[in-house]
Formats: structure tokens, sequence, C-alpha cells
């Protein structure tokens, strides 16, 4: 999970706005004309409802089936060498050639994959090299990659990973053992900071896996100290880099390892075993990558892949300019298509010219927290929350009140215009793995929060619109989100209305993210505060302990706790670590449904709604396109798509 | 005139120093760093945020022995110390009690030692936090020294980042320029040489309109110009296939990029030139010796260009002194509208993202220029203005 502080709205609002001020202007005549001629509203509510009723039936993606009829085509560059007896097998067809051109907003901070630092290094690091093991966004779940087989010993221990023989780097060199063992012992390096290390680290102690190789099985062989569910996927964060080229920059002292394959390396440096190499890269404009000539998978009919020649990813500033690439036909996809698109997303699959893709609720949560720190400031002694307001958000009734005013149906129409779900848990309907239904639910309902409040015996006595609390105090408090997005600050201005019909005020602040962040982590002088969290890949909840354990750093109410506050919420630091160390699945699942009961029994965080997540793209020249909601949507199986003109 | 040049030139250190201690201390004032987004980031543990901050500079971290200099010290409540048990990290005692750096960590994540900061981490590593004052005179007299420090997002040195980027801005600037001094000062000219004409009064509104318009929106415009005529590209500064084309076609490639930025950041500024010159030009045309020129028969083009045009110039040169330190910065916001793959995104990103190193060096680029390009003005009014001494 990560903290949604900001997504894609907040990178351009201001363009944003003002690109409508110039579409309107320029297309205000024609507006006029629209409104006059036809009942618009009612248009678009029958939009709205069909639209839901697709968006059930397209949750899953189907997986793309092979044509044994299509042409094989020529491959440019061609292939090199023999193909391993090992090779993976993937069950598709295709044609060779062509080029995919799809854009993302950012910029390469670096390539190399030891430490990849922004989300753009993250999502390119996967075409040009490979893990052990590789997640599959289409079916969830974690397969074989440099690594043909793993086994567990019995006490769940020790991890044997058995390398694929007679596959080779993008220079022609075998991939041994040694390069595995080599970049592990690079991410493991005392000196070399990179958050895929942490995943290894023991909770309490730090250490770190032993790692070991068999020659004569092939094998890396890791010996854990803790039984550790999710480490799959910690070995699959680390991609392999080649010993024989990087080998005397992992010095003991001060290695200078991350110090390459920088942003302005040679592309000949990037050497991988993934399906495409760096073919040129120029800063702010394109990344161009070309056919590993000596990859190692093939298809159904016993073809190399990858299938096209080239994969060109455009470096774009603005989501607006890449919407009007997209719409002048300069791209083959869009994704996270944000919610100001979607129109006109919808007229271009009306018009023929692409495809519009419905991946059903997204894994991004948004909710709303109170303060329950109970702490004060180490050098004036003033508490961190106001006294009374402290009071009333560790009423648990006062919170269902709040949970039970907020409309959460207003919300999905108004600001989501109906492309959204209320959510009662911070695993929405979207994550198939770990959904939970019997969680807790508070509907909207006036005269339930009134309910509440008056059972409190919190009544508005001299008739303002306000409540007062028993002590006389008016319930005023202040909500903040980050500026930066403008979609949550309408969900802010909602949720004011919302509780103003209660008799609470809320003064509703958006600030800046960094004050935010500040606010949160340090000074911790907030009342409530709106704010969402992303999900990671794989969406497994293991990765938000951060947020979950009462001792995280990101446990938004309280965080930090030197010792669990209250008693539910020890029960799922215990869960928690329940969960680390089971491996089965099923198991796991029922600890992680009591964790989100308590969470709605207890409603520290009144988690509001998820919106519903669309991609765009040119499915007719595209094949063996494999939609997940997971990101990178449409890329992910790069090695397998082609292009069909 | 060498005296002169060389006391600017002497001008430029202190200044450089003030400059930058400014920009320094404006980034430091504001909240958070460039390691805020990956602290708020659940999937990393602060341990290593902490180690990659260590690595830029932003903290230091302390030997045992220095740990053991605290003492007992107070925090959150309780006595701590450190002590140096021959370990890899050391044995940290609250109240007398020996805790793990994890649960440590939970209270010590920041604490205090008369006003200096410090921040220790899960496995019990402690660090300092470097202050504002410190990080700039350590940042400072590695500058003197020529190197400029390595950007904490692209983890390569900053002046290697710039030179990728400054070319695509100045190339975009400079037919800027061009175009608005091209057009500017002519029409400005036509327009005061007939004053309240009809040229005149279309320059005028065309001046307005480019000097209240905002780039930005200009630049969508332009945009959306482009995507629903299809006679220019959308964006960026050359087409995909650029490498593929030969040498003519590249150059047309290139122009046709061009054409628009240049335009919508050109109009804008021509604006500003036209009305200086009309304003200077109508001035001059008032004056005596222009009179005098009229009455002993000089010819009109010579009246206008050999006497008004050349007293009318001086603001103008001056102006140009101080376009040519807008050069690096002014294009910012067309370059990202336009996606332009210039100085002013990367700057703008690293302003953002708090950058430090990146930021200060473009700083230092930007007043260098500032400080050249008004020592250039100087120079070239003395050459165009035989009144002007410099001495």
């Amino acid at each position: 999970m990560k903290l949604n502080l900001c997504c894609h709205q907040h990178r351009s609002s201001t363009y944003t706005s003002l690109r409508s001020a110039a579409v309107a202007l320029l297309l205000l005549p024609l507006l006029v004309l629209m409104f006059s001629s036809s009942g618009c509203s009612g248009e678009s509510t029958t939009k709205v409802a069909s639209d839901r009723v697709s968006m059930r039936r397209s949750l899953r993606q189907p997986e793309p089936k092979p044509d044994l009829t299509i042409p094989v085509g020529i491959p440019t560059p061609a292939f090199v060498g023999e193909l391993s007896a090992d090779a993976i097998v993937k069950n598709r067809t295709g044609t060779y050639g062509g080029r995919i051109v799809y854009a993302i907003l950012g910029e390469v901070d670096t390539f190399n994959p030891v430490e990849p630092k922004g989300a753009t290094d993250q999502e390119i690091r996967a075409i040009v090299f490979s893990g052990l093991v590789d997640y599959n966004n289409g079916n969830w779940q974690t397969g074989p990659e440099v690594a043909k087989s793993w086994d567990v010993s019995d006490d769940n221990l020790t991890w044997t990973f058995y390398l694929r023989e007679g596959i080779r780097w993008s220079d022609g060199e075998p991939v041994t053992i040694d390069d595995a063992l080599f970049s592990f012992q690079a991410v493991f390096h005392d000196q070399i900071a990179t958050s895929i290390k942490d995943g290894f680290k023991h909770p309490e102690t730090g250490a770190l896996p032993q790692v070991s190789i068999d020659r004569d099985r092939n094998a890396l062989i890791f010996q854990l100290s803790r039984v550790d569910s999710q480490f799959l996927t910690h070995i699959g964060n680390v991609r392999l880099i080649p010993h024989h080229k990087w080998k005397d920059h992992l010095q003991d002292e001060n290695p200078t390892l991350l110090q390459q394959m920088t942003s302005n390396a040679p592309p000949e440096d990037l050497v991988g075993c993934g399906p495409f190499v760096l073919k040129n890269y120029v800063p702010g404009e394109k990344i161009v990558y070309q056919r590993n000539p000596y990859y190692w998978k093939k298809d159904a009919r016993g073809q190399r892949l990858p299938y096209l020649d080239e994969v060109v990813i455009l470096l774009v500033k603005d989501l607006n300019l890449q919407w009007q690439k997209f719409e002048a036909g300069e791209l083959d996809i869009f994704m996270d298509l944000p919610a100001d698109h979607f129109r006109e997303a919808a007229a271009m699959e009306k018009a023929g010219k692409a495809h519009l893709i419905r991946l059903g609720v997204s894994l991004n949560s948004n909710w709303v927290c109170f303060n329950l720190h109970p702490g004060q400031d180490a050098e004036t002694g003033e508490p961190f929350v106001d006294p009374a307001k402290s009071y009333w958000f560790n009423k648990l009734e006062f919170r269902k009140a709040v949970n039970h005013a907020i409309d959460r149906d207003g919300i999905q129409r108004t600001a989501f215009q109906g492309r959204a779900t209320p959510i009662w848990s911070s695993i929405t309907p979207g994550n198939r793995s770990w959904y939970h239904k019997e969680v807790p639910t508070y509907p909207h309902s006036i005269e339930k929060a009134n309910e509440y409040l008056d059972g409190l015996g919190w009544k508005d006595s001299d008739g303002d619109g306000v409540r007062e609390d028993d002590q006389g105090r008016p319930i005023v408090f202040n909500l903040n989100t980050n500026v930066e997005n403008n979609l949550r600050q309408q969900v802010g201005n909602l949720i004011m209305q919302d509780l103003r019909k209660v008799g609470i005020k809320v003064n509703f602040k958006p600030i800046i993210f960094n004050d935010l962040v500040t606010s949160l982590r340090d000074s911790h002088r907030w009342d409530m505060i709106l704010l969402g969290w992303g999900s990671g890949v794989p969406p497994d909840p293991a990765n938000g302990k951060n947020i979950t354990l009462s001792s995280g750093r990101l446990h938004a109410w309280y965080p930090q706790q030197p010792e669990p506050a209250t008693a539910w919420e020890a029960r799922i630091d215990s869960l928690m670590t329940m969960m680390d160390a089971e491996l089965d699945d099923t198991v796991r699942k029922k600890y992680y449904d009591e964790v989100q009961e308590l969470i709605g029994q207890n409603i520290p965080i009144l988690y509001l709604i998820a919106a519903n997540s669309y991609c765009t793209a040119k499915t007719n020249r595209l094949g063996n396109l494999w939609p997940s909601l997971l990101r990178p949507q449409l890329t992910w199986n790069l090695e397998t798509l082609w292009i069909r003109d | 005139m060498l005296t002169f040049t060389l006391r600017r030139l002497l001008s430029i250190p202190p200044l450089v120093l003030v400059v930058s201690l400014l920009t320094f201390l404006l980034l430091k004032a504001a909240p958070g760093d460039f390691y805020s987004q990956q602290e708020a980031d659940p999937a990393r543990s602060l341990t290593e945020v902490l180690r990659q901050k260590e690595s830029s500079g932003l903290l230091v971290r302390l030997s045992q022995t220095q740990l053991e200099e605290f003492g007992e010290f107070r925090d959150d409540g309780s006595m701590w110390s450190f002590r140096d048990d021959g370990e890899k990290v050391p044995t940290i005692l609250r109240d007398g009690i020996v805790v793990r750096g994890r649960s440590a960590s939970r209270s010590l994540l920041n604490f205090q030692i008369e006003s200096t900061k410090y921040q220790c981490d899960d496995e019990g590593v402690v660090y300092r936090k470097v202050g504002p004052i410190e990080s700039f005179f350590s940042w400072f007299s590695n500058a003197a020294s020529g190197d400029f420090g390595r950007s904490y997002k692209f983890n390569r040195p900053v002046f290697g980042i710039i030179a990728e980027r400054l070319w695509n801005t100045l190339i975009l600037s400079i037919a800027a320029l061009l175009i608005a001094y091209g057009l500017g000062i002519p029409l400005g000219i036509f327009a005061a040489v007939k004053p309240n004409s009809l040229v005149d009064h279309s320059a005028g509104i065309l001046a307005f309109i480019g000097l209240s318009i905002p780039t930005v929106f200009s630049a969508l415009l332009a945009v959306l110009f482009a995507t629903y005529t299809g006679w220019f590209p959308i964006g960026d500064m050359r087409s995909l296939d650029y490498d593929l084309f030969g040498f003519w076609g590249k150059i047309g490639d290139r122009l046709h990029h061009l054409f628009l930025p240049a335009i919508v950041l050109g109009t804008a500024a021509m604006a500003g030139y036209m009305r200086q010159a009309r304003g200077n030009m109508i001035e001059a045309l008032g004056q005596d010796y222009v009179r005098t020129a009229r009455a002993k028969g000089v010819s009109h083009n010579s009246v206008l260009f050999k006497h008004a045009f050349r007293n009318a110039v001086n603001p103008l040169v001056t102006l140009f002194g101080y376009s040519l330190a807008s050069l690096l910065s002014g294009s910012l916001l067309v370059e990202i509208v336009m996606n332009w793959p210039g100085l002013g995104r990367l700057v703008f990103e690293a302003i953002s993202a708090k950058d430090e190193p990146l930021v200060l060096a473009s700083v230092l680029i930007s007043t260098l220029l500032l400080v050249f390009g008004n020592l250039v003005a100087d120079l070239l009014l003395a050459l165009v203005d035989p009144r002007v001494r410099l001495s």
C-alpha cells in the first residue's frame, strides 16, 4: 500500500482548469446549442447506470487465447543464439514486428534496478531486468521466471530456488548462479541504501536472510530467521544484474554500484535478462527499447518472444497533453484514465477509435480519520489534540454518528459522477483475493446519526445549528486534505455539508502535501484528515503493515504507539504477526477478515469510497492485451503484446 | 571600460554567495525535504530512508564514542543513554534498562539535545540532522572547489543534468527572442511614425492581448489548435522518428515543432518591446533635434533611423540585458504545457521535489546570466550611445 496523497489530479490542476476554460471558450456556442436541443441530464444518468452494469460484468479480464492461423512475421533485430531447453512456454501467438507507443508522466531518475527511486523507475525496470520469480498481474499469482522452480523446507525457513540453465544476458553471457548471488549480495549490502532490502529484514532484529549457492543443483538457498509469508514477493522485487559487468562496483566499503546505470549511462551498460534492452534514452523526451535478441521465452508455436520490435515510452509532463496525444492517435494506450477525460474516452469508443477498458473498482481507498493521539508536545507540554476534540473523537458513538452522517452515495454521484463505489474497509471490492463482505457498514442515515449524538447528550441548546457537547462546548473542528487533489477537495466539501446536517461544524482546509505529511507524522496537530491509500503490487495487506500495526509510522490515527493503545489494536497487531508467519492464504485471509472487522467495529478510520478504474487502448491494433487492475495495467505483459497491422 | 568590466566581474562572488544562501534558506524554510514522499510511503522503512538521507548529506551518522559522550538525557518522559559494547550498533538504555533499537526508535525517532536534532532508526543507528547554515557552508566550500554536488533524484553531478537540457531551452528562448525583437521593434516604430493610425491601434490591441494573456493559457490554446487542425505537432521538440530523417528533414522537423512554442513565448514578450519602442520613438520624434533635422531638409528615412531611432534604442538595449537573464527561466510554463524537454521543466520539478543541489546549480546559472546580461547591455549601450562613458 502507498499513501496515495497525490494521484494524478494534482499534477496539472492549474492547467486542467485553464484548459477547460480554453475548451469552454472555443466550444461555448456549441454547448449552448447542445443544451437547448436535447435533455442532456437524462442522457447522462442512463449512461451512468449502464456503465455500472457493465462494470460488474467485466471485472475479470479474460486471458488472451492463442490463434495458430496468424502469420509469423520477421523479427528485426533478429534473435541470436540457441533457445534454452529450459525456456518458459507462454500460451500465446503473435506476429513479429512493429512497436508500441505509450506515455508516462514523469522522468527517469535512474535505470539502476537495485534502487529504483520514483514510480517511473519501478515501472520501467521490469522491461530490462528480470527476477527469480515474477508476479502475474493477469491472474494475480507469483510464478517462476529466471528460477524454474523452488521449494520450501518443512519449517518454512529454508527456501531453495533452482535456476534455469542455458539462458543468457542481453550481452550474450550466460546467466549463472553467481549472477543471482551477486544480485542479492548487492541488495543486502550494508552500505547500499535501498528500499528493496526492507522486506527481507526481520521485523525485530533487522537481520537479513543468509544466502548461499549450491553449484551441483544450480540453486540459490536462503536461510531465514523467521517465517515470512511475503518472501516470494520480496524475491520478485530483486532484479538480477550481471556479476561479470558490475563485480568491481560492489566494494566492501563505499560501494559505487548505485552510481552505475544512472540516467546518463550508455545503453549497452544496461545488461539484463528481460524481454527488451534500452536502445535510446533522450532525457525529457522518450525512452526507446528494442528486442533483447537473447530473450529466453517462447510462445505456443515455439517461436521466441518478444513479438514487438520496439517499445517507445514518451515522457510527458502534463496529463492533458498526454490525453491530446492519445486522442490524436499518437499513443496506443492510455493507462489510469483520469475522471476528467472519461467522456472523451467514451466518445472515442463510440467513434471506433479506441476501446474503453473497464477494470472495475480500483484498489485505492479514500478515507477520513480522526486524530486519536493522546500525546503532548515535548517542548511546550501542550496536548497535540485539543482536550475537547480529543474527548469527542474518542467516543465511539460520535465516530459512528459521523459515519452514518456521511452520504457516500452522494459523494459517488456528485464528486465521482457515478464512477465509484462506496467502501467500508481498506480492501475495496476490486481486490478479489482479500475483499471481505461482512465488515460492519454504517449506511447513510441522518436519523441514526442524530440518535447517537442525542444519546451522548450533545444537543444544540442555543439554536445556532451546531450541537454542544455535555460540557457546553460547540462541536467544531478542522478537516484537512492535500490541496493538490481537486477530487478530494470536492469530497471534503461534501463531507462538510453532510456533517452540518447533523449539527457538526467542520472547517474544511485543504493544505499543501508536505505540510500535511509533517503534521501527520511529526507535529500531530490535526483534527480530521481526508486522504487515501493506494495499493502496491501484489495487493497483499501485509504490504500495509506500516499502516495496520499500532507501532506503524502511518498508523494514521495514532502512529508509532509505544504499546498498543487499545485491546483491539493489540489484537490487530497479533493477527498481523500471525499473518506473517502463515503461508496458507486461506488462513491468512481469515486473519485479515478479522482485522477488517475490528477496524470496522471501532472505526478509527472511516473508509469512504473507491473510484472505478479505466484504461483506454487501441485494442484493434494490439494483440494479447490482458488488462489488469494492478499497475501497470496494460503493459505488464509487454513480452507477449503484438501489433496487428 | 576595462576597469568597469573588472569591477562588475569582481562583484560576482559576493552576489553569488548571497543569492545561493537566500535560495538555500528559503528551500530549507518550507516544510519537508526531498525524502518526505518516501517517508509517507508505507512500503519503505524509515531505516532505509534515513540511510539515503545520510548518503545525500542531510544526516551525519554518529560514532559510538560520540553517543557515549551524550551521557543521560531526557526524552518522551524517560532518561536515555547510549553505551558502546563493541557491537555494530550501540546499546540503548531507557531508565537504565537495555531496549532494542526498534522500540527505542518510537521515542527517539526525533530527539533534541541542546538545540541539536538527532534521529534514531529501527536498528539503533543515530544520526545528527545537519542544520541549514552548516549544510550551506559545506555545499559552498565544495562548490568553491568546483564540486556542485549530486542531484538527490538522479544521483548524478548536477551540471551534467543541466547541460542535457540547456540547449533545448536556449533554442526555444532564442527563437522567441528573435520573434519578440524582430516583430516588436519594427511594429513599434511603425506605430510611432503614424500614431493613432489604424496600424497603431491594431498593434496596440495586439500588444494588450499579448500582455494580458498568460503564456500558460496561450500555450494551452496552441496545443488545442494543434490538436484540432493537425497542422502542427502536439507538443514535443522533435518527432518520434527524428533519428531516421535526413539533415534537412531534421531541421524541418525541429522548426515544425519549434513554431508554436516560439510564437507563444515570442508574442508575449513582443508586446512589451513594441510598446517600449513606440513610446521611445514618439518621444524622440518630438525632440527639437528632429524638428531641426527636418527643417534642414534631411530625408524622412534619415531622420527616422539616423536621428530618432538611435536615441530611442537605449532603453531597448538595457531591456535586452534582462532578457538574457530570462533566457533560461522564462519558458518554464510553456515547456511544461507543450512538453518541451527544457531546463525549466527540470528546475520546476527539482524545486517541488526539493532537490537542493539541482536547484542551487540552476539558480547559480541564472544569477550569472543576469550579471553578464547586464554587463553586456551596459557595454552595448556604450557602443551605441557615444554619450555613455563607462569608467
